[in-house]
């Protein structure tokens, strides 16, 4: 028997082009990201279109390029991991498509990937001892999620955002702070200059004992406030709205995740998705997890965006649990988490 | 010489298999599956059939458009994709072009109209001379009045097919007269032996490496048209200044 197994990985679900080649789970031998960052910011967000035709230009120098770094040919090729949900579906299709053809060329197993469990399990790219179970706090442009990871492949989740995902409050917030796209980084960056607690924006908790998230309101807030400041032409203070607001979605994600985490009865926390690249945020989980006796995990920077490393650690995962993808296997725009 | 060729640019899916200029199998498929789930399927079973794999191939004929801008990506991500691992040469074939194919040595004028919706067609107009396909008009997205003015003005007649020939019969019939004929149905899709032969028929210096190979979608996206119509207007700063 073959003592390792290689997985090339594709990720194509947003604006990230992305291909890597794993050993096994958990160790990267390339994880290429091109991003397509610039080419979106002059439309003030990702345009699906645009994307899916990017992705296509590039896919192909992309997996070259992740084969060399490697030092890998096809021959050593085990598996094809890729995701298939959740995310836009012109993107997903371009890199499933192509996933399904060079594992059908190769005669290889197809594993299709939840993107989701992708941002998840790169904290087991990051932290190889990590071991579930544990609690992870899942934030991007487009999922707020509190999963509990009992297992490989076993996930419960404990609350979901029920309007706007965390980063698409962050993106709105900025557009009407004039910070441009995107709006985490650009808010992340402006609120380190700021004071906190200048502003009191309302944090949502919604029902006592749910875990789930509200952020229109928050968002609302914040724009009320601008709009009636420009009414009455007072300054705006920048800084401080972006550092109020943050402290505001901070508190409630926090807060939040230390009460699911004890509820699930784990000793661990972990943070993933594109967010979790928030100073601020990483900053406020350690601190919470440190005072409530949690142990806390999170990605670095490159595993927190979006990027196929992940995906083939998820891949590599569902592979042993016997999932397979097939010739008809088909992009799935609102996959959940857990969903086969 | 293998040479596989693959059509996913209109509601149907077609891929053929060629030897040396012979026909060895085509599959078309017209359901409403998405291409995602036929074109693999249909790929595996014309190769199975056939005894050949992937590796076999010597060449891979994909039509790039211009047509439903999803299906030609599913349709060329994956010939890249078949391609990739043996170094397989892939050609570039219109869409449009291809379908000449479908009325081989026709003694009118071959037009085939594809809906691209607001009244207007993907198009490209040819004629078959002395055993050659010849373009009278390249691929062009334009409105069906400024094709049916293009056409009154060559005065000649005209057989039309795609999928635009069910929406814009009447209108066709009314402008052009006799000289508009509608094509059989079975000859109006785009088919997959078409790809093939054009592919083959194209010089060697047509073939691509894998990752040289776009997408002809004769059309900006509809972001890029806004973006581009706002700068031209000034307005550019204006509006985000509105969000």
């Amino acid at each position: 028997m073959k003592k390792n197994l290689i997985t090339l990985a594709i990720e194509t679900s947003c604006d990230e082009t992305s291909v890597a080649i794993m050993k096994n789970g958990r160790t990267v031998l390339a994880n290429v990201i091109y991003s397509q960052i610039d080419i979106h910011e002059k439309f003030g967000g990702v345009v699906p279109e645009v994307a899916s035709r990017n992705h296509v230009e590039k896919i192909s120098q992309i997996i070259d390029q992740a084969l060399e770094e490697a030092q890998v040919t096809f021959d050593d090729i085990d598996m094809v991991g890729t995701t298939y949900g959740p995310g836009l579906v012109g993107a997903l299709l371009v890199g499933l498509s192509t996933a399904k053809a060079l594992a059908y060329a190769m005669e290889v197993p197809l594993v299709p990937v939840n993107h989701i469990e992708g941002h998840i399990f790169a904290n087991f790219i990051e932290y190889p001892d990590l071991e579930p179970p544990f609690l992870c706090l899942v934030v991007s442009g487009g999922h707020t999620h509190l999963v509990h990871v009992m297992d490989y492949g076993n996930y419960e989740i404990m609350g979901k955002t029920r309007d706007d995902a965390a980063g698409e409050a962050y993106d709105k917030v900025a557009r009407t702070l004039g910070l441009g796209y995107p709006g985490g980084p650009k808010i992340d960056k402006m609120a380190r200059e700021g004071n906190p607690e200048a502003i009191h924006f309302t944090r949502t908790y919604l029902e006592k004992d749910t875990f789930d998230f509200s952020f229109s309101g928050i968002k609302s807030g914040v724009l009320n406030y601008v709009n009636s400041a420009r009414q009455k032409k007072e300054p705006l203070n920048l800084p401080d709205i972006a550092a109020s607001f943050q402290a505001s979605v901070i508190d409630v994600l926090t807060t939040k995740t230390i009460d699911a985490a004890r509820k699930a009865g784990v000793d661990k926390v972990a943070l993933a998705g594109g967010v979790a690249a928030n100073s601020a945020l990483r900053q406020a989980l350690v601190d919470k997890c440190g005072q409530e006796g949690f142990e806390f995990f999170y990605p670095s920077l490159k595993l927190c965006t979006d990027n196929a490393a992940m995906i083939g650690c998820v891949a590599y995962y569902d592979y042993l649990s016997g999932i397979r993808g097939d010739l008809n296997t088909n992009a799935v725009p609102n996959l959940k988490i857990g969903d086969k | 010489m293998l040479v596989l060729g693959i059509d996913t640019s209109s509601s149907s899916a077609s891929v053929a298999l060629l030897d040396d200029g012979q026909l060895l199998g085509e599959v078309l498929v017209n359901s409403t599956k998405t291409h995602s789930q036929k074109l693999l399927p249909i790929i595996d079973q014309l190769l199975c059939n056939c005894d050949v794999k992937v590796k076999d191939l010597d060449l891979i004929g994909v039509a790039t458009g211009p047509g439903s801008f999803t299906g030609v990506r599913i349709g060329l991500s994956t010939a890249k994709g078949l391609a990739h691992p043996f170094n397989i040469p892939l050609v570039e074939v219109s869409t449009l072009e291809a379908m000449g194919y479908n009325l081989v040595f026709a003694d009118t004028l071959v037009c085939p109209i594809f809906d691209a919706r607001r009244d207007q067609v993907y198009t490209r107009v040819m004629a078959w001379e002395q055993g050659l396909l010849k373009t009278i008009i390249a691929d062009e997205n334009c409105l069906i009045d400024e094709l049916m003015d293009q056409l009154e003005a060559l005065a000649r007649p005209v057989t039309f097919i795609g999928d635009g020939v069910l929406k814009f019969e009447t209108r066709l019939k009314e402008r052009l007269g006799e000289r508009a004929i509608m094509a059989p149905q079975n000859t109006r899709m785009p088919r997959g032996s078409s790809v093939a032969q054009c592919a083959f028929d194209k010089p060697e210096n047509a073939r691509r490496k894998y990752d040289d190979v776009k997408a002809n979608y004769l059309r900006k996206s509809e972001a890029e048209r806004t973006y581009e119509e706002n700068q031209q207007a000034g307005q550019g700063a204006e509006l985000s200044e509105k969000e």
